[in-house]
């Protein structure tokens, strides 16, 4: 046997090697083809898309306002790891939400909707089913999905578990729900093999700067505040409003480094967690709203639209494989922003529901075209009906209890900031469009005494009710348990008498034109001739009186809404027919809803 | 660009047992290598010395050869046609195909594939759900279970606690699907094997399937609605009973102008418009649509191409709507009108999702260009209504039908295992316009429109057939072909007021004074009124403890429902003396099911009067609509059809349709072939 046929003998086993293979494979059809229909990822507008999905950790930093963390210039330590994300990443120097309180920011993001919009402007109202969050597109696209938050806003009962494989609410406040736990239990969910190599979506929700500032002694001290939590809190909230200060600037550094305190634990205990984040990861960290110390004569949060309340942090660290140079963006960005930046980012399509833009151009050399970034805040507790945007360095808000346009001067909202009529106009018309699409009714309490009135909805459960000038110690707002009976009682005082205040409320109803019933009292006695209904303010054949569409509608801008002096009720029904009336989802009152709304002394 | 390659496992690879093998190969090999060595070894390198070159050549051939033949293996099973080893099956489903006409058209010669598939397969009338209604039938064969189980019981269903009627083919408060079970895409095999389903009725909103899913019947039209047709028009006088939105056109010389009403949710004011303009061509034979900044040519009798539009809503016009539609100009002596077909979602953008996944909706327009998204994208309403020729309305079906079929043979080469679905309701909807075309009772029968249309019903059978031709041919033998209806068809000649006869035969109180009533029961006093009628085939028992104002006794439910049932199939049409309902069914379900179930003989239908709750003076009348077939009737005198290529694969009922696929899947993934 020569070499030759050595070789062609060899060659021959290969040959009947592969021909066994071949028949072999021929008669065992393919015992699991479940991925041959997968379709490819789409193809179209995402040049730069990545060819695996990251996986991404989405965090909220509740209550941070930006410039108290170091990567946003604050003196104090607060952030050395927060900072090192950002460091690796692309910071907003300018970024808004669009509610300055944490159910509609976050709800807001989630969904990339104006409040307005997505119906959750207030604590009444859940997120309707038609409507679809960031969380439910991820998992569509193949995302595991998971959530560990904090359950003082964030709660499934709004909406919020909505596309999440794993739902998790921790009590706010408690060892359960601190920095600390929530890393662990992050840390846990990361390691825990149960996500079948389907890229993850994990979102965290820290609530440790958030009041009370919480934080254990050892960061007290290193941030030099003599306040625990029950001082930082009784302090904030005996200050809450203009009307009160706090004058010294000891109390009041001290008040804010114990808000300090709280980042810089929470923000050591975010650094536990970003060191086990492979760098192939997408972290979006973000506040949902800041926090007041006396700027403006307010402290806390939710009742202005001022910048401490709005101005946000949002940082996004790409995967390093997309190889982003680290930038910082000054072009005015929003909340509404995150979700479609995050879809752009792990390469699926944007939803048309989306009302904000995919922000990655700004850090790839292109450029985000100027917008009115909203906000708005309808505050229950404060007593304040705000919307306000922001163009071209410039603030305007409008503010529906008081029926007043005020323009404003960035970045420190000097009052008296002027403007060209024109351009004053192209921020107060959207403001005007805004307020006419809603639909409300106002109930007005004018002269000395005690005036009550009984509110019943027997069609529609209540969507949202705002009291403003409440008097805690005098005044009284109840509604019954089941959202369809409000009881309102005041003292207004005659007017131009010294303690006199306007005493308003605002109601509406799921279905806004449903009708309600008004039952009124003053000083114990009804009088017919007391009731002012409408423009043409008419009054009821008897009481209590059933009020409906027929009533002739006002316009939902006020513009002056206390030029009565006849003491009495004054009832409008404000509704403008060229605009759509919104439905509100409102969802049975849950034992935990009651609680929250109990505890902010709704109801008995 | 999507190609065949898009379905390519992306993950790729081969299943354990194959490497196993392949390391058999490779090491039996190197044994074979060895022994040569030991037994040859000296003369065997004296020879690679000798030879080294050749020894070389022969290696790299032998490498080269081997990579070739390696890969043109690995690539087999993406190839198309050939390449698939898996058990697979085709579902052709064309809504309502009726087995007497296909056995006369078979007879006749007209269908040479579907004689083909008979004769090498099999064939058989397919017994249907009762009542013989698509959403009720097709819930049907997604579940395998009778209406009871799955709990879609007519078109229309109603709320105990109003009475008021709603649809039942989505549901629209929850969006949650409207069936309740386990569907066939959950089944075993199929959910292994994989599951593709061209606008599959009864799936809104669409649920994850292993494959993919774009949704049909179900989808409701940008208002919220199954279609609500838009007709401008420069005419003044009224449309009498028109059921779509009749809109102004203003004339100002050639220019027209109009605005297109936007989305809208039932109880909001209806004040969302998008202008356009309408210039017409000095000689009126051509025209110009301008609506947002794009100009979109018109011919007067034509339908034009897509047409996209944009909705801007919500408190500062963030919100963004788009939707689709196709539009028909009209042009005559005297009045100028543009009717605009139901607006529609459009697929790459659409506010709801519309598949699974979602963004399946819009990669498939790049695949096949635009498409009807709406469930019921047929404007039949407007044919009734007649402001939609007969001609324009059959172009519409050819153009819906190309777009479905566009979508198999897009679909059909990447097809490797499992099942593809493939949904036709152009035969449902022609079979309902154009039956007066082939019935010669009925009224219309002579009509000349009707005439010059009358081969409509198997000139659409022939579609289907030649659609049958080009997919069995795209299978090429490999797996099973199954071609089902989910009812077939009648004739509606008479109409039968259910509520009226309810009337006078003591079952249904109206108000004092009253001997009619409107839509949704307006004038029914439910004091006095043991029974109603909502929907096409339902009839409900005004129970106590279940119906808001009932007067039945639980107790009583039984025997009343059997004597209501008696009244029912007693009861004789004074016009003609005929009994048009053969047959009365006991229906179980639950607090949202009928308790009967009404089955009419060929001819009769329930009137749409009755549908939707209202009581007419008379107790039935001629129907002179176009619409002029059905098969809302009794189940038994209108079953569908059933073919399969393979004779093992087989199903008496639409019920039983699932559980034979998947047990034909089964049964070859084990490799266990009859
Ligand atoms: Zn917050």
């Amino acid at each position: 046997m020569n070499g030759r046929s050595v070789v062609v003998g060899i060659v021959a086993l290969g040959v009947l090697g592969l021909a066994i293979l071949v028949w072999w494979m021929r008669t065992h059809p393919e015992p699991l083809p479940i991925a041959s229909l997968t379709p490819a990822p789409s193809m179209t507008g995402l040049a730069t898309q990545p060819a695996k999905k990251p996986n991404i950790v989405l965090i909220s930093i509740d209550a941070v306002r930006p410039d108290h963390l170091s990567c946003y210039g604050y003196a104090k330590p607060t952030s050395p790891n927060i900072d090192r994300v950002a460091a690796a990443g692309v910071l907003f120097q300018q970024c808004r939400s669009q509610a300055p309180w944490t159910l509609p920011s976050h709800m807001s993001l989630f969904t990339s909707m104006l409040p307005t919009d997505n119906g959750v402007d207030n604590l009444n109202k859940v997120l309707a089913p038609e409507l679809t969050t960031l969380a439910q597109v991820l998992r569509d696209e193949g995302y595991e999905t998971a959530a560990i938050v904090n359950n003082g806003q964030m709660r499934a009962h709004w909406g919020f578990d909505r596309g999440f494989n794993s739902w998790r609410e921790f009590e706010a406040d408690t060892p359960p729900g601190a920095c600390d736990q929530l890393t662990d239990r992050a840390m846990e969910w990361l390691k825990a093999p149960s996500k079948n190599g389907e890229p993850y979506f994990l979102f965290l929700h820290y609530y440790d700067a958030h009041d009370p500032y919480k934080s254990p002694p050892a960061w007290r001290e290193k941030f030099h505040t003599t306040l625990d939590e029950r001082g930082a809190r009784d302090l904030a909230f005996a200050n809450r409003t203009p009307e009160h200060n706090i004058t010294d600037p000891a109390a009041l550094e001290n008040l804010k480094s114990a808000y300090d305190a709280g980042i810089a634990w929470m923000d050591h205990e975010l650094g536990r967690l970003f060191e086990t984040l492979p760098p192939d990861t997408l972290i979006v960290i973000f506040s949902d709203h800041g926090e007041c110390f006396e700027e403006h004569g307010w402290t806390l949060h939710g009742a202005t639209l001022d910048e401490p309340d709005i101005r946000t942090a949002l940082i996004v660290r790409p995967p390093a494989s997309s190889n982003v140079k680290p930038a910082r963006i000054e072009t005015p960005v929003m909340l509404m922003d995150a979700a479609p930046t995050v879809l752009a980012l792990a390469g699926v399509r944007s939803h048309p529901q989306f009302q904000g833009v995919d922000l990655s151009p700004a850090w790839r050399g292109g450029k985000i075209a100027p917008r009115l970034i909203p906000s708005e805040t309808k505050a229950v507790l404060e007593g304040r009906y705000l919307l306000g945007v922001t163009a071209g360095g410039v603030k305007a808000v409008y503010s529906l209890f008081d029926g007043r346009f005020e323009l404003r001067k960035l970045p420190d909202e000097d009052r008296d900031a002027s403007a060209s009529d024109h351009a004053a106009e192209a921020l107060f018309a959207p403001l005007r469009q805004w307020v006419r699409g809603e639909r409300f009714w106002t109930f007005r309490a004018v002269g000395k005494g005690d005036h009550e009135m009984v509110l019943h909805s027997p069609d529609s459960p209540l969507a949202m009710f705002i009291p403003a000038g409440l008097d805690e110690e005098r005044d009284n707002l109840e509604v019954s348990p089941d959202g369809r009976t409000i009881t309102w009682h005041v003292y207004p005082g005659a007017p131009g008498t010294p303690g006199a205040k306007r005493k308003m409320l605002l109601v509406q109803t799921a279905n806004p034109d449903a009708a309600i019933e008004v039952d009124y009292k003053h000083d114990g006695e009804r009088g017919l001739g007391e009731v002012h209904m409408g423009d043409a303010a008419a009054h009821p054949g008897a009481l209590p009186v059933k009020l409906d569409t027929t009533l002739a509608p006002s316009d939902p801008l006020i513009l002056a809404p206390f030029d009565e002096s006849r003491p009495g009720l004054y009832i409008k029904r404000h509704a403008d027919p060229r605009h759509a009336a919104r439905a509100s989802r409102v969802a049975p009152m849950d034992d935990e809803t009651l609680r929250q709304l109990r505890s902010l002394g709704y109801i008995q | 660009m999507v190609t065949t390659l898009m379905y390519v496992d992306p993950t790729g690879g081969l299943p354990p047992p194959v490497w196993g093998m392949m390391l058999a190969a490779l090491l039996g090999g190197l044994a074979a290598l060895g022994t040569a060595i030991r037994l040859w070894g000296a003369r065997l390198f004296a020879a690679l010395r000798t030879h080294a070159v050749r020894f070389v050549v022969v290696l790299l051939v032998t490498l080269v050869a081997g990579s070739i033949m390696g890969f043109l293996w690995f690539r087999r099973p993406t190839s198309t046609n050939t390449g698939a080893t898996s058990p697979r099956v085709l579902v052709l489903a064309f809504d309502g195909l009726d087995p007497q006409l296909v056995e006369r058209y078979l007879a006749d010669g007209r269908l040479p594939n579907f004689a083909r598939l008979k004769s090498h397969g099999l064939y058989h009338p397919l017994a249907t759900s009762e009542p013989p209604q698509s959403p009720v039938a097709w819930s049907t064969f997604i579940t395998g279970e009778p209406p009871a189980s799955h709990g879609v019981f007519d078109f229309v269903k109603r709320d105990p606690k109003t009475y008021l009627p709603d649809l039942s083919i989505a549901d629209r408060r929850n969006m949650t699907l409207p069936w309740t079970g386990t569907p066939i895409w959950e089944r075993p095999a199929v959910a292994r094997l994989g599951f593709v389903a061209h606008r599959l009725p009864m799936v809104f909103p669409p649920p994850k399937v292993n494959g993919r899913v774009l949704a049909g019947m179900g989808v409701w039209d940008m208002r919220g609605t199954e279609g609500t047709y838009i007709y401008f028009t420069t005419a003044s006088e009224k449309i009498p009973g028109a059921r779509g939105m009749v809109m102004p056109l203003t004339a100002d010389g050639r220019m027209l102008r109009g605005g297109l009403p936007g989305p809208y949710r039932a109880g909001e004011a209806d004040t969302l418009r998008e202008p356009f303009e309408l210039e017409l061509s000095p000689d009126r034979a051509a025209a110009t649509l301008r609506l947002q900044d794009v100009s979109y040519p018109l011919t007067p009798g034509r339908w034009s191409d897509w047409v996209s539009v944009e909705f801007r809503m919500g408190a500062l016009a963030l919100q963004k709507a788009k939707g689709i539609t196709r539009v028909l100009l009209t042009v005559d002596d005297k009045n100028i009108s543009l009717y605009v077909s139901p607006l529609q979602f459009d697929p790459r953008a659409s506010m709801y999702p519309l598949s699974h996944p979602r963004s399946w909706s819009a990669d498939l327009v790049d695949a096949i260009g635009l498409y009807a998204t709406r469930g019921m994208p047929f404007d039949t309403q407007a044919v009734n209504d007649g402001v939609l020729s007969d001609d324009a309305f059959l172009t519409q079906v050819e153009a819906i039908t190309d777009e479905s079929e566009r979508m198999l043979m897009h679909d059909l080469p990447g097809f490797s295992s499992g099942v593809l679905f493939s949904y036709f309701l152009g035969s449902d909807v022609v079979q309902h316009m154009f039956w007066r075309g082939i019935d010669p009772e009925s009224p219309l029968y002579g009509d000349a429109e009707t005439r010059r249309h009358a081969d409509a019903i198997p000139r659409y059978y022939e579609r289907c057939d030649a659609i049958l031709g080009r997919a069995v041919a795209a299978m090429n033998n490999r797996g099973a072909v199954v071609v089902i209806s989910d009812h077939g068809f009648a004739p509606f000649r008479r109409s039968a007021h259910l509520n009226a006869i309810l009337r006078d035969t003591g079952w249904l109180a109206l108000k004092e004074g009253k001997s009619t009533s409107g839509e949704l029961m307006a004038d029914v006093d439910w004091s006095k009124t043991r029974a109603y009628a909502v929907g096409l085939n339902a009839v409900y028992l005004n129970l106590a403890g279940r119906e808001q104002h009932g007067i039945v006794k639980a107790s009583d439910a039984a025997s009343q429902a059997d004597a209501l049932a008696d009244a029912l199939e007693q009861w004789t049409d004074p016009e003609t003396n005929a009994r048009p309902i053969v047959r009365v069914h006991r229906q179980a379900g639950g607090a949202l099911a009928p308790d009967l179930i009404v089955g009419y003989v060929r001819g009769y239908r329930a009137s749409w009067e009755t549908a939707l709750g209202a009581v007419p003076e008379k107790t039935s009348e001629s129907n002179t609509k176009k619409w002029s077939g059905d098969h809302c009737i009794e189940a038994t005198e209108v079953p569908g059809v059933f073919f399969s290529s393979d004779k093992s694969l087989d199903a008496a009922s639409l019920a039983n349709v699932g559980a034979a696929i998947d047990h034909y899947l089964a049964k070859r993934m084990t490799g266990d072939r009859p």
